[in-house]
């Protein structure tokens, strides 16, 4: 099963009204990433790696279609150091029956995500949901890895970051029990 | 450096790669020539490869657009062009940023070339017959809850059928001693070896070797001018750009090339509409899904598993054809060999209101057992989706901006989300009829 566009729409909007005047679209696909890969909603994007992180165009489409429906606003910003768009909640998109009631069963999903990644940087956004990535794809492969070679491995696709930065973020992630490594062999 | 920049030279009037190696040449209707080296000639002379010949690259557009007759064979050549083009273009103009701000070093540089070409050559070779129009009908990926993608049949090949002629080849034993692996694992986004990544953008975003080819390929071979742009000034002008948010390097264009980036992004969105999601196309799409799911064993196409990836790639258009001739495909089968394909009665605009999708609600729900179709822009393969992409700062001390924020054309514009209603030929008259009854009550 994979929700329907508009059902995608809604949960961009809720976001967007649960992080009103802070939210971008880095935190935008990092959050669907997490709602995702973390809590296994099924949302149906297929994220691939880049150095800017986990991403797929189709979350950015759907920002799209909630923009053209209404249901948030975007705005541009320039501040020091960088730019982007500031997205607001509009008007509640309308929801069949079903969809309602999905989005009323993953309230408790999208404000855990909204919770423990909702006031974090573009930056920071991008480190965490990549080491999230890696650590995936090591369980995936069934490989038992370390602490620093999940850094070396994130080092690796964000080669602007250094080792030592990325490392930190793996620690914030283990002391609140958000990622649990095995020790490798 | 002037020596090395002569060796090129006289290399490319020799027909030669810069290394000396002697390179084959490929007649293309878009770039004039596509040069391969023997390792790479190896390779596409592989069946895997070589079957592309044999999958239509638009499926049936062809009922509407005669000419529209390419296959995936060319199309995977020219993405391998501009691919290398893009790289060529990043290291170009960003060299010095890839060796002091990403650790890169000359070979690095020649290593990741050579992994860009090899992905790009290679991405498609995963295709079902008549490319995207069967793949409903691949089954599911239990692991990721997911329809199995063209993708996934490509890395699966691309791990089996083309192992061999990667890493036991000498050029890559002597030079690069790529895995498979790592070219499967740039293909389906999940590059994790040592500087990979940075080059995901070329494979797979907005500004990707596919879709610049493919914009071009498909305008040439339909006859229609929509899909062209300036695609040299894009190669010409394309570099690494911080993202504007967060910093990280991806790939955009110089404030000179906008304007070639922006007539790509409106190239797409003509592109959709006039090609890719023409309704006669979009009728024939239909009906090909539907044959093919009479044709297939249990309606599936096999998976891309060790056990059946084998009988997949006996999967091509001539089997399918094949079948169609005999008989083959059913109802759908038929309505194939006869032109006898369903008819659009109704349409939402581009961008639907809610009371145009009440609208159109109403009436399918109205048409009953007559609606044989209905298709949404939003789930085609080619939908516009996002649009946006940096664009480096104009001047020293700038922040790079997204072409959405420079350019009011692609900032207005929104993703198609038509939906169209189809019925068989012989109920048309007695459905529009219907259709116009119940919106002049509306009126």
């Amino acid at each position: 099963m994979s929700t329907t566009p508009k059902l995608r729409v809604a949960i961009i909007a809720d976001f967007a009204e649960k992080l009103s005047g802070k939210l971008g679209r880095t935190a935008i696909m990092k959050l669907m990433f997490f709602l995702q890969e973390l809590k296994g909603l099924p949302l149906g994007y297929s994220f691939r790696i880049y150095t800017y992180g986990p991403y797929d165009a189709q979350v950015l489409a759907d920002l799209k279609v909630a923009e053209s429906m209404g249901a948030v606003q975007s705005e541009y910003f320039d501040w020091d150091g960088g730019s982007g768009y500031l997205i607001k909640a509009g008007k509640k998109p309308a929801l069949s029956e079903e969809d309602k009631k999905l989005i009323s069963s993953f309230q408790d999903e999208i404000g855990w995500v909204t919770r423990e990644f909702g006031d974090l940087s573009a930056t920071d956004l991008e480190v965490e949901s990549t080491v999230f990535f890696v650590a995936k794809s090591a369980e995936r492969e069934k490989q038992k890895v370390s602490l620093e070679i999940i850094a070396r491995a994130v080092h690796a696709i964000k080669p602007h970051h250094s080792e030592g930065r990325i490392l930190k973020h793996i620690e914030r992630l283990q002391q609140r029990g958000l990622i649990v490594l095995p020790q490798a062999a | 450096m002037q020596l090395k920049e002569e060796a090129k030279f006289f290399a490319v009037i020799l027909g030669a790669n810069e290394s000396g190696v002697l390179m084959l040449e490929v007649r293309c209707p878009i770039y004039g020539f596509i040069a391969l080296d023997d390792w790479e000639r190896e390779i596409i002379s592989e069946p895997a490869f070589q079957r592309l010949r044999r999958i239509r690259q638009l499926a049936w557009t062809d009922e509407v657009y005669p000419a529209a007759m390419h296959t995936r064979f060319e199309h995977s050549l020219g993405v391998m062009h501009m691919a290398t083009a893009l790289y060529d273009g990043v290291v170009q103009r960003c060299r010095d940023m890839l060796k002091s701000e990403l650790g890169y070093e000359d070979a690095g540089i020649t290593r990741h070339r050579r992994l860009v070409r090899l992905a790009a050559l290679l991405h498609d070779v995963g295709h079902a017959p008549f490319s995207h129009a069967g793949e409903d009908l691949m089954p599911q990926f239990q692991e990721e809850k997911r329809l199995y993608k063209h993708e996934d049949y490509s890395t699966a090949i691309i791990r089996s059928e083309f192992r061999d002629v990667i890493e036991s080849h000498k050029s890559n034993v002597n030079n690069y001693n790529f895995k498979a692996d790592e070219i499967a694992n740039l293909i389906e986004g999940k590059a994790t070896e040592s500087g990979a990544a940075l080059w995901q953008d070329i494979i797979s975003s907005q500004l990707d070797a596919d879709r610049m080819d493919y914009l071009l390929r498909d305008s040439y071979h339909a006859g229609v001018e929509y899909g062209r742009y300036d695609w040299r000034r894009i190669v010409a002008t394309v570099e690494l750009v911080p993202d504007v948010e967060s910093g990280s390097p991806r790939l955009g264009v110089s404030e000179q090339g906008r304007h070639a980036a922006e007539a790509m992004i409106i190239a797409r969105y003509m592109m959709f509409n006039q090609v890719y999601f023409h309704k006669t196309r979009v009728a024939f799409d239909y009906h090909l899904q539907q044959a093919l799911e009479a044709m297939l064993p249990g309606g599936k196409f096999p998976a891309p598993d060790a056990k059946e990836l084998k009988e997949y790639l006996n999967w091509d258009d001539w089997r399918v054809l094949g079948e169609l001739s005999n008989g083959g495909g059913g109802e759908h089968g038929k309505r194939l060999a006869t032109r006898d394909f369903y008819r659009l009665v109704y349409e939402t605009p581009e961008f639907p209101s809610e009371s145009d999708e009440a609208q159109l609600d109403k009436l399918a729900a109205a048409l009953g057992n007559t609606l044989a179709l209905r298709s949404e822009a939003g789930k085609s393969w080619y939908k516009l989706g996002d649009t946006d992409l940096p664009v480096a700062a104009l001047n020293s001390g700038e922040n790079s901006r997204l072409l959405s924020q420079c350019s009011t054309i692609v900032g207005n514009m929104k993703p198609t989300r038509r939906t169209r209603l189809y019925v068989r030929a012989e109920d048309r008259a007695k459905a529009l009829a219907e259709i116009e009854a119940i919106r002049g009550k509306a009126a």
